[in-house]
């Protein structure tokens, strides 16, 4: 958990980045793009893990391949540990690419099956150049492996002879390979059982508090990213609509969006609840988002003035939201 | 026991695999039962058969599944009706929603067409009438403008549209009873919650009794009156679903319960040691015992029977005196 100091560091620097794919197969009129993700600026602080929420084709994923430069955006700046990232070379943007490393939802297809566990953590550390001496390298994948959880008896077996969990342990040691200072979660729980899933949170925790790591956390799942994140950041067809703390965001959401979210996932011990906010409608597409609040289409509240462009405000310290009617919304509570 | 409001029974359901190599044991003896108007939740992690037992219920399994036991829906024996009888009634008194409202519809028919097909098939009508019933289905699932998503292809729809065509389809005739394996899983929260809310109100308006097979122990407690705890082909515990979270007797349920984040606490999360087994090597004794807290030695020689502790509560464990401590 965050420690509370005065001048915290910020690793990451995220400022109106933009990512907006062109459609394809139209050579008349105007050139359509779907914006995926759309002037989204945020900070990322050393040792924090910040929680990026949404539901599927919000941009999130999207957004975090973008700010370390896996996909190139549209426009936008990004500065990580101080360095401009859009200003590096391919070669430049390679050594940097030591500090930051992913972690990916699936991890029966994020691991080659024909690598052994041994030459799939070695992997990163070869590219790097870390570790040149074999024997040296051999016993850091010992290190790791028992880091997290496993041991030296699985380093020469298949991913296949693995169950999701310990898959998932794996490619969390590969991430740590080359001691990175930012690791991005995407979904890495959610293909996982219940009783594994547990285990895998209390690992990420348990490194991130041993190796002073900073995480971006990516998931739809509101229970966990309560548990875990320090910050919260909610997304909504390519906009982020809301930032703040955990305790800002799930003991005073002001967005309707994250209100409604909050509402509808089902929870433990609210037997045969029927009172969930429900939302109108489907998202719609984002090659062709609502003019204005991208949200207006589906929420209660939309009023006329929604049609225009809402602002970025800060309504506490460090609480962030994308909304018009915000500040009439909360005073009625 | 034979109440008439009993819609499905199942008595010991027993699910065998045969592959080249050996004979996997899914399902060793489950029952349980679901009154009209129920909605039964029946949890488990992957592997569990909490699909097998849907997939035996419908007799969708594939050859090489072998099932035995009893399964009767309103009293009549499913597995003794030879498979035209059975196709009377699949689709008409009884029927399925899958996961994955992506595949299980036919792409390169339109909805409509599918939709007709229930209605053609199980009730005789005509292109005309069953498109006119197809479109007061569309119409009962809240799909918007019906007259003309009737004539979408599958790929048009958005994800929770096409479940509610699914749904649509399933609830066509009518029936007694519907499996719902999963059918949230694929979806968002918001449109999921729109989904249950549907299931919800269908359910309180036709008075159908729901199975409800996943593996979301939120969902099952907003939404079932009574559950199974799955675990390796045997039920674990079972009763209202209110007692079976706030006090389970199972440690298997308590450790379920227990590796779930709870709002406002930011604490580790406790765990269940170890994984599911597979189906190759199922422990013997206690399905549980390898991964259990309270395991003893009697747990692994002898396989627990399921204890009765009153108001349709069970249990198959012989420590649940030291879990419910």
């Amino acid at each position: 958990m965050m420690e509370q100091t005065e001048q915290r560091k910020i690793l990451l620097q995220a400022r109106d980045v933009c990512k907006w794919y062109p459609i394809k197969g139209l050579s008349f009129g105007p050139k359509r793009h779907v914006q995926a993700v759309d002037h989204v600026s945020f900070d990322l602080y050393q040792g924090e893990i910040l929680g990026l929420v949404g539901e599927s084709g919000c941009g999130k994923t999207t957004l975090a391949r973008t700010v370390l430069r896996l996909i190139e955006p549209t426009s936008g700046s990004v500065l990580f540990d101080g360095k401009d990232l859009m200003a590096q070379s391919k070669g430049q943007m390679r050594a940097l690419r030591k500090d930051m490393q992913i972690v990916f939802q699936d991890p029966y297809s994020s691991l080659h099956p024909r690598m052994t566990v041994r030459q799939i953590i070695e992997e990163p550390m070869k590219i790097q150049g870390l570790y040149p001496d074999a024997a040296q390298r051999k016993a850091r994948v010992s290190d790791l492996l028992k880091m997290v959880g496993l041991n030296d008896s699985h380093m020469d077996r298949y991913p296949h002879e693995f169950s999701g969990g310990q898959r998932q342990r794996i490619v969390i040691a590969r991430a740590l390979a080359t001691e990175p200072k930012l690791i991005i979660c995407d979904e890495p729980v959610s293909a996982l059982d219940v009783s594994v899933r547990a285990q895998i949170l209390n690992l990420l925790r348990d490194l991130q508090e041993k190796l002073r790591l900073t995480y971006l956390f990516i998931s739809h799942d509101l229970s966990v990213v309560e548990h875990l994140c320090d910050r919260v950041a909610i997304m909504y067809l390519g906009h982020m609509v809301e930032l703040g703390s955990n305790e800002d965001i799930f003991g005073h959401a002001l967005h309707p969006y994250t209100k409604a979210l909050l509402s509808a996932a089902p929870q433990v011990g609210q037997f045969g609840r029927r009172d969930r906010i429900l939302l109108e409608g489907d998202i719609p597409s984002p090659a062709d988002p609502p003019s204005g609040c991208r949200f207006r289409t589906r929420c209660p509240y939309a009023a006329e003035g929604c049609s225009q462009v809402p602002q970025w405000e800060e309504y506490s310290e460090g609480h962030f939201v994308l909304c018009h009617r915000f500040r009439e919304l909360d005073q009625q509570g | 026991m034979n109440d008439e409001n009993t819609v499905l029974r199942v008595e010991d359901l027993r699910v065998q695999i045969e592959t080249d190599t050996a004979t996997l044991d899914i399902l060793h003896g489950v029952s349980f039962d679901i009154k009209r108007g129920e909605t039964l939740g029946i949890v488990g992690e992957s592997g569990c058969g909490k699909s097998m037992t849907a997939l035996a219920i419908m007799r969708l399994a594939q050859k090489n599944v072998k099932v035995s036991g009893k399964i009767e829906l309103c009293g009549e024996s499913l597995l003794d009706m030879d498979m035209k009888q059975f196709r009377a009634i699949r689709g008409n008194r009884m029927s399925m929603i899958f996961q994955e409202p992506m595949t299980s519809l036919n792409p390169v028919f339109t909805v409509g067409h599918q939709l007709m097909e229930v209605f053609r098939l199980h009730q005789g009508l005509n292109k005309k009438e069953a498109r006119a019933k197809a479109i007061e289905a569309l119409r009962m699932v809240n799909v918007p403008m019906p007259e003309k998503r009737v004539d979408c292809y599958p790929f048009e729809l958005s994800g929770g549209l096409r479940q509610r065509v699914m749904i649509a389809t399933a609830l066509a005739c009518r029936p007694e009873l519907l499996i719902a394996d999963e059918p949230t899983t694929a979806l968002d929260v918001t449109i999921q919650a729109q989904v249950l809310d549907l299931m919800c109100k269908l359910r309180d308006e036709l008075g159908t009794a729901i199975a409800f097979i996943t593996h979301d122990l939120g969902v099952v407690s907003e939404l079932c009156t009574r559950t199974i705890v799955l675990y390796c082909g045997d039920i674990m515990e079972q009763g209202t679903t209110e007692d079976l979270f706030t006090k389970p007797l199972h440690p298997y349920t308590e450790g379920l319960k227990a590796s779930l984040p709870e709002r406002g606490d930011r604490g580790r999360l406790q765990t269940i040691p170890g994984a599911v087994p597979s189906a190759l090597d199922f422990p013997k004794g206690c399905v549980f015992a390898p991964r259990c807290p309270y395991a003893t030695e009697r747990c692994a020689q002898a396989k627990p029977p399921l204890y009765d502790m009153g108001n349709g509560h069970t249990v198959r464990c012989f420590r649940y005196e030291e879990v419910s401590k």
